[in-house]
């Protein structure tokens, strides 16, 4: 008969309430400590700059699956969760558009490039005249390139590079300029 | 259905200047020239409706029929006079005669406000005086920065594009 074999049964009895008076004693410490720390004083003792000095963002970030993370985020139960009236209300739509330069973004669109690709023509064609009207535009568009042809060859004449009609008068720059 | 179908349109046979708002630049010679042109038309034409009208209206009342001789000193004095009447209440009334309503120009004063009824007298009454020496008066509309005549400067005045080239040039594309 093993002479040890009485022994580890014994051992065997007493194991678990040793493990579980362990256990409890811990707690109990465990207890007292945390009841007896400041946890203010012990956080004032942080230096939290100094911690995260010492934190790679770039790092933590290479590491995280961006693309996973935006699969699990619920977009629509997100914004449904959004109330967006008080944030358009705080928005001062007037100021917005007077940082707006409206002419310069009418001066970058291309109105022939416009008229190609869309019905605004026919829209034009149907608000504007008739034959008449289409016959004085001819006329004076007629003379508008005779007058640039004049100007030009005036210009070359007298050695002043022609850069277009002139004006307008002081008094019609606004006018002009619509 | 797309605006432009293909092919030659109208604004092909545009000038490339006319994608530009021209209203309030200074016209040009051809454009002058040009309502000037009609404008001599319309002015004789009237003129002469006139006499004929007033020869009617004599041989219906008197029974006589009067013959009007062009080179009588009465009825040049009568003509330049139309001419002025013609001219300047066209000047002081809208800046455009008929001829340049139909060319899209307009007589304005050197700052863009109206001609009004002064600078429109005084206009036609120097409007001859550019003719002389072989119309150097008008040279000033080929070289002079505000292309003005000599009529224009000594009335204060200048001629301005008034139609809207760009809004045209859209008629045209809109339209090929």
């Amino acid at each position: 008969m093993d002479p040890f074999a009485r022994l580890r049964s014994v051992g065997g009895r007493l194991a678990p309430p040793m493990e579980a008076l362990a256990q409890s004693v811990a707690e109990r410490v465990v207890d007292l400590v945390v009841s007896a720390l400041d946890v203010n004083a012990l956080l004032d003792r942080v230096d939290v700059d100094g911690l995260l000095d010492r934190v790679d963002v770039d790092r933590v970030l290479e590491r995280m699956d961006i693309d996973a993370l935006l699969d699990r985020v619920d977009m629509d139960r997100l914004l449904a969760r959004l109330d967006l009236d008080p944030l358009l209300a705080r928005v001062d739509i007037d100021h917005l558009l007077s940082a707006v330069d409206v002419n310069g973004v009418a001066e970058r669109i291309d109105i022939d490039a416009l008229m190609e690709q869309t019905d605004l023509g026919a829209v034009i064609a149907r608000s504007s005249g008739g034959v008449a009207s289409d016959a004085l535009d001819v006329v004076r568009s007629q003379a508008v390139g005779l007058d640039e042809f004049i100007a030009r060859w005036v210009g070359r004449l007298r050695r002043h590079p022609y850069t277009g009609p002139p004006g307008p008068p002081d008094g019609l720059r606004a006018v002009a300029g619509s | 259905m797309t605006a432009r179908a293909g092919g030659l349109t109208p604004a092909a046979g545009a000038p490339a200047v006319t994608r530009q708002n021209l209203q309030g630049h200074y016209a040009g010679f051809a454009s002058r020239f040009a309502a000037y042109v009609v404008d001599a038309g319309v002015s004789t034409g009237v003129f002469m409706l006139g006499l004929a009208a007033v020869s009617f209206a004599v041989s219906v009342v008197t029974g006589k029929s009067i013959s009007w001789n062009t080179s009588d000193p009465i009825v040049g004095v009568v003509f330049v006079g139309w001419l002025f009447v013609y001219f300047a209440y066209s000047w002081a009334a809208s800046g455009k005669t008929f001829g340049m309503a139909l060319l899209g120009v307009r007589v304005v004063r050197k700052d863009g406000a109206d001609a009004g009824a002064r600078r429109a007298a005084v206009r036609t009454l120097a409007f001859p005086f550019s003719f002389l020496l072989f119309g150097l008066g008008f040279l000033g509309i080929l070289v002079g920065r505000e292309r003005r005549a000599l009529h224009d400067v000594i009335a204060g005045t200048v001629v301005i594009y008034s139609w809207d080239a760009r809004a045209a040039r859209l008629r045209f594309l809109s339209k090929g």
